[in-house]
């Protein structure tokens, strides 16, 4: 059973790298958004099982997507790990309060990244519908 | 007028010792006039005792000399008798004696009326004894009574006429004298008075000056000095006179006039600070800001330089040759270096920036340095080294940021390995002494010279300091790491010999206070309504609306609004009121209202629009408002969970 992934991001290079590296992984179907609208309007009729949201993008940033998606009862639901390249702690914070369960700082290294994309698929499955458990946030 | 300026403006010493001499003065002048006037009335009673009234008395003597020596001689005419004419001789003789007396002791003014007399007197007696005693020695006794009857009588008489007339003068003499006495004494007396007086009423009304004069200037200077501590540092006392309290007076205004100035320039100097520190915070704020930019712009490309790096190097289809596979890894670890090296710096001006906050927990110290030490193990062996924990401890709690400490022991270690030569020891030192916790690292390598080792701990220094520097690193990790410890409160330090190897130990407090940089929001007790904008197309659907909000005993506000500007207007007229803006159907004026309100207030805005919305749409109204209410039902439970 495959997992469904939606990648938002502004970056073409960075799109490009989280693609390839995602799909080093066969059970992961990665979908792609430019910007949070894009991401938006792909959720009026896809449910991904875990979203992995850049925070600092243009015109619509990442957190008001994310508080977005979670003001939405139907979406309320879906994890959203933050995947962004501010590594400040209250960034963090923030981004933790907007609803993510996680935050991922870039650059990454593949292989431990991939093991977080494997732990919060996990976390989401299994807690489903209910709460967000303990977000881990990673310096 | 003009003296008694001059007089008010002398010193108050000298006005005191004049008006002191004065009466001094006064009191001496009537004295001498009063020992005056006594004196004259002592002489004029010296007079009447010794001079007027044995005056009277010799001459009440002289007339009863006269009488005598008539008797005398009449007794002896008559009776023949000797004896009576011998006393008639002593009665003569004393008379002369009288006589002289009185001649001797009259005052000039009598002078001529006691010759006269006693050449009367002498004439009187001449008669006695040349016409009637020998007459009688010629047996001739009634010729003789008959010359002492009709010519010695009467010439008596007269002679005693005489004497009483002197007398009565000298009565009168005496009289007036006593007159003049009492006259004196009683002018000596009023003069005394009136010096008393004088002095009396000079002193008082001296010393009601002084008073006036010393109290004065004591009340304004005191009523300066109140205003003053209400906090008037410009008040001036009048300066009335010139004396000593004038100059007190002087020196109190000079005094508040640099107090004033002080006060002012504190003033200046308080509001240039508070621009400054305006400015300081203005900037730091600017810097934190520059500083997440800077960072989320370097690691960007860095994300694509690591990240593709290692994708080559995963090479799932094996195409890489071993030397591109190690040139792959290479900017592999080249990134990671340049990552470490910018979150090092991102840290050190952090700290710098006071923005740094540590995250505390308790943890075991040892476990972290024998995981540290694992960590590093690879590398030592590499080189050969032995890394060695000594300590007595098998666990030591600490209350400390674990990451924050694990990357200095990383950085101190690392360096020891770095700078060991080859198969040496490095030794790691764990002791706790009272509330103070010592890790030692110990190495054997090149050692730093005695002047370096204070250099050491500075940013961007490296030993050797030369362009081509044999070891790699930074430079940073000291800096940072002394940072870190400081921030912790401890300290770092090192001992070094050259050539012999160094020592590296950081003291750390068993317990480090949680510090919290975030200011908690003041909770404003009293809840203010609801402000509500409602939009156009909402107006024939708020009565409805608003009856459901009133059901829920929520306080609000509400106005129709047609643009942004009147939203902005009306939101300034309530600043601390929350906002909710409503509309019937999503349009982009609805989106502009609330981007202007936005921009206006950093107050929490809600949105609320009656029909569904697009996750698009939801998503435009949320990049500007906190909550979208789901629904009109439950408004206040939203609220309540926002508060």
């Amino acid at each position: 059973m495959g997992y469904r992934i939606l990648l938002v991001e502004d970056n073409p290079s960075n799109r490009e790298l989280f693609i390839e590296i995602l799909q080093l992984k066969p059970e992961y179907e990665v979908y792609v958004a430019e910007s949070g609208m894009d991401a938006l309007n792909m959720l009026e009729t896809f449910y991904p099982d875990l979203i992995l949201m850049d925070i600092h993008m243009p015109r619509m940033d990442g957190l008001a997507v994310t508080r977005t998606i979670k003001s939405i009862p139907e979406l309320a639901s879906i994890p959203i790990v933050a995947l962004s390249a501010l590594a400040m702690k209250s960034d963090i914070k923030s981004a933790l309060e907007a609803g993510c369960i996680g935050y991922i700082t870039k650059p990454v290294r593949i292989r431990s990244f991939l093991e977080k994309i494997d732990m919060y698929l996990m976390q989401g499955k299994q807690s489903g519908e209910t709460s967000i458990s303990a977000p881990c946030a990673e310096e | 007028m003009n003296a008694f300026q001059r007089w008010n403006n002398l010193s108050i010493r000298f006005k005191f010792f004049s008006v002191f001499l004065a009466v001094v003065l006064l009191a001496g002048g009537g004295m001498l006039v009063l020992n005056n006037q006594l004196l004259s009335v002592v002489h004029d009673n010296d007079k009447v005792i010794n001079q007027s009234v044995p005056n009277l008395t010799t001459q009440l003597q002289v007339k009863s000399t006269i009488m005598e020596r008539i008797n005398y001689v009449m007794l002896y005419i008559t009776t023949g008798r000797e004896e009576f004419r011998e006393k008639f001789e002593e009665a003569s003789a004393r008379a002369r004696e009288i006589e002289e007396n009185l001649r001797d002791s009259a005052l000039p003014q009598e002078q001529e009326g006691i010759e006269r007399f006693i050449i009367h007197s002498e004439d009187w007696e001449l008669i006695l004894r040349n016409e009637v005693i020998p007459v009688y020695q010629r047996n001739n006794p009634k010729d003789a009574l008959e010359t002492l009857n009709s010519k010695a009588q009467p010439l008596a008489i007269r002679l005693m006429n005489e004497v009483e007339i002197l007398s009565q003068r000298k009565i009168q003499e005496i009289g007036s004298d006593n007159q003049k006495m009492l006259n004196n004494a009683w002018s000596s007396v009023r003069v005394g008075y009136i010096v008393i007086g004088v002095t009396l009423l000079l002193a008082l009304l001296f010393s009601y000056y002084m008073s006036r004069s010393i109290t004065n200037p004591i009340l304004s200077l005191l009523h300066g000095v109140r205003r003053m501590t209400q906090g008037d540092f410009t008040t001036q006392v009048e300066v009335t006179n010139q004396d000593e309290w004038g100059e007190l007076s002087k020196a109190f205004n000079r005094m508040s006039l640099s107090i004033a100035g002080l006060v002012e320039e504190l003033r200046q100097a308080n509001v240039r600070l508070q621009e400054e520190s305006r400015r300081a915070k203005e900037a730091t704020r600017l810097k934190s800001e520059f500083l997440a930019n800077m960072s989320h712009e370097l690691r960007t490309p860095l994300t694509g330089i690591i990240g593709f790096a290692e994708l080559l190097y995963e090479d799932p289809e094996n195409r890489l040759s071993p030397a591109q596979k190690n040139f792959t890894h290479n900017i592999v670890r080249a990134g990671e270096h340049l990552l470490s090296m910018i979150n090092d710096i991102l840290d050190l001006s952090k700290i710098e920036a006071g923005k740094y906050e540590l995250e505390v927990t308790r943890f075991d110290m040892v476990q972290v340095i024998r995981s540290t030490l694992v960590m590093l193990q690879a590398k030592a062996e590499q080189r050969g080294i032995s890394l060695v924990l000594e300590t007595e401890c098998s666990v030591l709690q600490v209350t400390a940021d674990k990451t924050k400490i694990r990357q200095v022991l990383l950085n101190l270690l690392g360096n020891a390995i770095k700078f060991s030569t080859v198969q040496s020891t490095v030794r790691v030192t764990l002791k706790q002494d009272g509330h103070t916790v010592t890790v030692r690292v110990e190495d054997q390598g090149i050692g730093i010279e005695a002047e370096k080792q204070e250099k050491i701990f500075e940013q961007f220094y490296q030993n050797d300091g030369s362009l081509d520097r044999k070891y790699e690193g930074t430079g940073l990790g000291l800096a940072l790491s002394k940072q870190l410890i400081e921030l912790h409160g401890g300290n770092i330090e090192v001992k070094s010999e050259l050539g012999r190897g160094s020592v590296f130990s950081f003291h750390l407090p068993l317990w480090v206070e949680k510090i919290s940089t975030h200011s908690t929001y003041a909770i404003t007790g009293e809840v203010q309504p609801l402000l509500i904008f409602y939009t156009a197309d909402f107006s024939e659907h708020f009565p409805d609306f608003s009856k459901i909000i009133q059901k829920e005993d929520l306080p609000f506000l509400a106005f129709m609004i047609e643009s942004k500007q009147e939203a902005i207007e009306m939101m300034e007229k309530y600043p601390d009121n929350n906002i909710l803006v409503v509309a019937q159907s999503f349009h982009t004026g609805y989106v502009e209202i609330l981007e202007g309100i936005r921009e206006h207030t950093h107050r929490k805005i809600f949105a609320y629009i009656e029909r569904p919305l697009r996750f698009v749409e939801r998503g435009q109204v949320m990049r500007v408002a906190d909550y979208i209410l789901p629904s009109s039902q439950n408004v206040s439970a939203v609220f309540s969970r926002i508060r």
